[in-house]
């Protein structure tokens, strides 16, 4: 079966006038169709980069290197109206600022329907329809009236429902969803979370999460990949992650969890910040803040090494005989 | 909509009484009345006192405001001193022309700013854009009659051609009002492009970095409709209010201009009566303009709430 989204071996960089930044270095990650894999890390991680490379909307300054492959077909080779005729058709995306990602000045209902009437080649009556019941089968009461109402006259959460039936217009096949969540207020998430799902089951949408929320990747996800300035870390099954974590910096995520189960007096953070792209140590990235951290981890990055079927991760504990 | 609207239409009265009352008197604090410019530098003491007294120059300041304010008040603008005319049915005729050169020096402005800015931003920093901006700074920096002059000077030398002498109205005559209205329109055109141009630019170089831009491309809108269709909308607030103010200016009559090109419009109606101290026309004139400049604000600022919902007055 081939897979939905096969990203191999990626690199985004930013043309500056004199300078090339590398913000995504090597990352290879897989979404197999049906599946839901989360993206987790802090921010300035290159989690938003990543997705955004796979919908090629960062811009003109830009490079991407690398293979980004949808149902087999390769994108990065894509010209760019070949690559709108395939945006909010059958790859679309939600973001975090439901708010500011929604045209101020369009009705709902003209926003929903831009990428019917545009995809679909639906006509405005038929999209008028359409767009009604994307909005009942996102839980928008009134929709018939909603249609009208402009994005300011609505509340977070119901915008956010809009973005999701505007995503879900053309029934992508993969739903890249970048922080969904996060501009949300607790009780709305968990309405929202419970909505992707119901959309995720009865569509059999692959969903691609970007989240800095672990919470949200137990609730979600199969399959979880972690990073790291740039670079994938850890890669594991959900329940993997949260059992067994191997690399010292998703233990470090998940010790800066509150849990209820234990009797924790303080959250354990993770002393310092994501190094400057300017300032990338030599070695592991994650050395300078990692309380494990080796002779070798300071001179030598380590590769992204296969621990078994399910779960990978990138450091020297786990590759002790390339060490030595 | 209708109580806001009342408002604004009440707020007028104190704006046009202040206006009033400095006309009136920075006139009458200029040196020179309209009896000893008529009679000129000939004149003997007895006959200017004369032509004074029958102008009414002779009364109390007070006084003559008051009559003139009375007048105003019931639709009376009175008569110009020098020339004994009605100056209401004036100033009307000659904002006609100011009008028609006006409309015809916004739509060129216009036609060409509103692109070249579009372009401008999203190639920014691009060599069309360095172009545009090169070009926007010349149009602000080069003073009108110096554009004008130049205009003319092209036009007659190298493909022997004059615009007519007669100015007639694009009711009457289009072709004819074409080539009367065509350079001096220009002239003023290019100023207006230049303002308008650069707020374009600055507009949708702001709008193209929203987020909903991003959501537009990502529903695989083409760059035509991210640009036409989402940006265009979301930048037009401070072009439109650019191009309102311009407008506003331009419709009080572009003095240089239409002394340039001999246009008897309504800058040179009252830069004239300004010569010959003829208070009643200019302070007619002046009320007059300030009253169409803030009516113009008062409709751009109805346009707002056309352009966006979130604005309600």
């Amino acid at each position: 079966m081939t897979a939905m989204l096969q990203i191999s071996d990626l690199r985004t960089s930013f043309l500056q006038a004199k300078e090339k930044l590398t913000v995504i270095e090597g990352v290879s990650l897989t979404v197999e169709p049906g599946e839901t894999v989360g993206v987790v890390g802090e921010s300035g991680c290159g989690k938003s980069v990543t997705s955004l490379s796979v919908m090629q909307l960062l811009g003109r300054n830009v490079q991407l290197e690398g293979s980004i492959r949808f149902q087999g077909k390769e994108l990065l080779s894509l010209t760019d109206k070949q690559m709108e005729a395939i945006r909010g058709n059958q790859i679309a995306m939600i973001f975090q600022e439901p708010m500011t990602s929604l045209n101020p000045l369009h009705t709902i209902g003209k926003q929903i329907g831009e990428p019917l009437r545009r995809h679909l080649g639906l006509n405005r009556q038929q999209a008028k329809e359409r767009t009604i019941q994307l909005l009942k089968e996102v839980g928008i009461p009134r929709a018939e009236e909603i249609i009208n109402d402009y994005p300011h006259q609505l509340s977070g959460g119901m915008r956010q429902r809009v973005m999701i039936a505007m995503a879900m217009a053309c029934t992508p096949k993969l739903l890249i969803a970048d922080e969904p969540t996060t501009a949300l207020d607790v009780t709305i998430q968990a309405q929202i979370l419970e909505l992707m799902k119901k959309v995720r089951d009865e569509h059999g949408t692959s969903i691609l999460l970007i989240t800095h929320d672990l919470g949200v990747v137990a609730e979600m996800c199969h399959r979880v990949i972690v990073m790291y300035a740039g670079q994938i870390v850890e890669e594991a099954d959900v329940k993997q992650l949260f059992d067994e974590p191997k690399h010292p910096y998703t233990r470090g995520l998940l010790g800066s969890m509150p849990s209820l189960n234990t009797n924790q007096e303080r959250l354990d953070a993770i002393p310092g910040a994501v190094p400057l792209l300017q300032e990338m140590p030599a070695g592991c990235r994650f050395a300078p803040r990692c309380p494990e951290a080796m002779e070798i981890c300071r001179n030598k990055n380590p590769e992204l090494l296969t621990i078994s079927d399910t779960q990978k991760c990138r450091c020297w504990l786990y590759g002790e005989e390339e060490a030595q | 909509m209708g109580a806001y609207l009342f408002k604004r239409l009440v707020s007028l009265i104190p704006i046009l009484f202040g206006i009033s009352v400095l006309v009136f008197t920075i006139l009458h604090l200029v040196p020179g009345d309209p009896a000893s410019i008529m009679l000129g530098t000939n004149a003997t003491e007895e006959s200017i006192a004369a032509l004074r007294k029958s102008m009414g120059l002779d009364e109390p300041l007070i006084t003559q405001y008051l009559t003139w304010v009375g007048g105003l008040l019931q639709g009376d603008f009175g008569v110009s001193v020098h020339s004994g005319e009605e100056i209401l049915p004036q100033i009307i005729k000659r904002f006609g022309i100011t009008l028609q050169l006006t409309v015809f020096a916004v739509v060129i402005g216009w036609l060409v700013a509103i692109p070249f800015g579009i372009i401008s931003a999203i190639r920014a920093h691009s060599k069309t854009d360095i172009a545009v901006r090169v070009a926007t700074l010349l149009g602000i920096s080069v003073p009108n009659f110096a554009i004008g002059t130049l205009l003319l000077l092209v036009t007659s030398l190298y493909f022997n051609w004059f615009p007519p002498i007669d100015v007639v109205s694009f009711w009457e005559n289009p072709l004819e009002a074409f080539k009367v209205f065509v350079l001096p329109a220009a002239t003023m055109g290019i100023v207006v492009a230049a303002g308008v141009m650069r707020m374009t630019r600055s507009a949708f170089l702001e709008t193209m970095d929203k987020d909903f831009i991003r959501t537009a491309r990502a529903k695989g809108n083409s760059k035509w409709t991210v640009v036409m269709g989402h940006a265009f909308r979301n930048s037009s607030i401070p072009i439109v209010t650019i191009a309102g103010m311009q407008i506003g200016y331009l419709l009080g009559g572009s003095v240089i201009v239409e002394q340039l090109f001999s246009i008897p419009g309504l800058g040179q109606y009252v830069l004239e009566a300004i010569y010959q101290r003829d208070y009643p026309v200019v302070q007619g004139g002046v009320l007059f303009v300030a009253l169409v400049f803030v009516l113009v604000n008062l409709l751009i600022d109805l346009i707002y709430t056309w352009i966006d919902p979130r604005i309600k007055y």
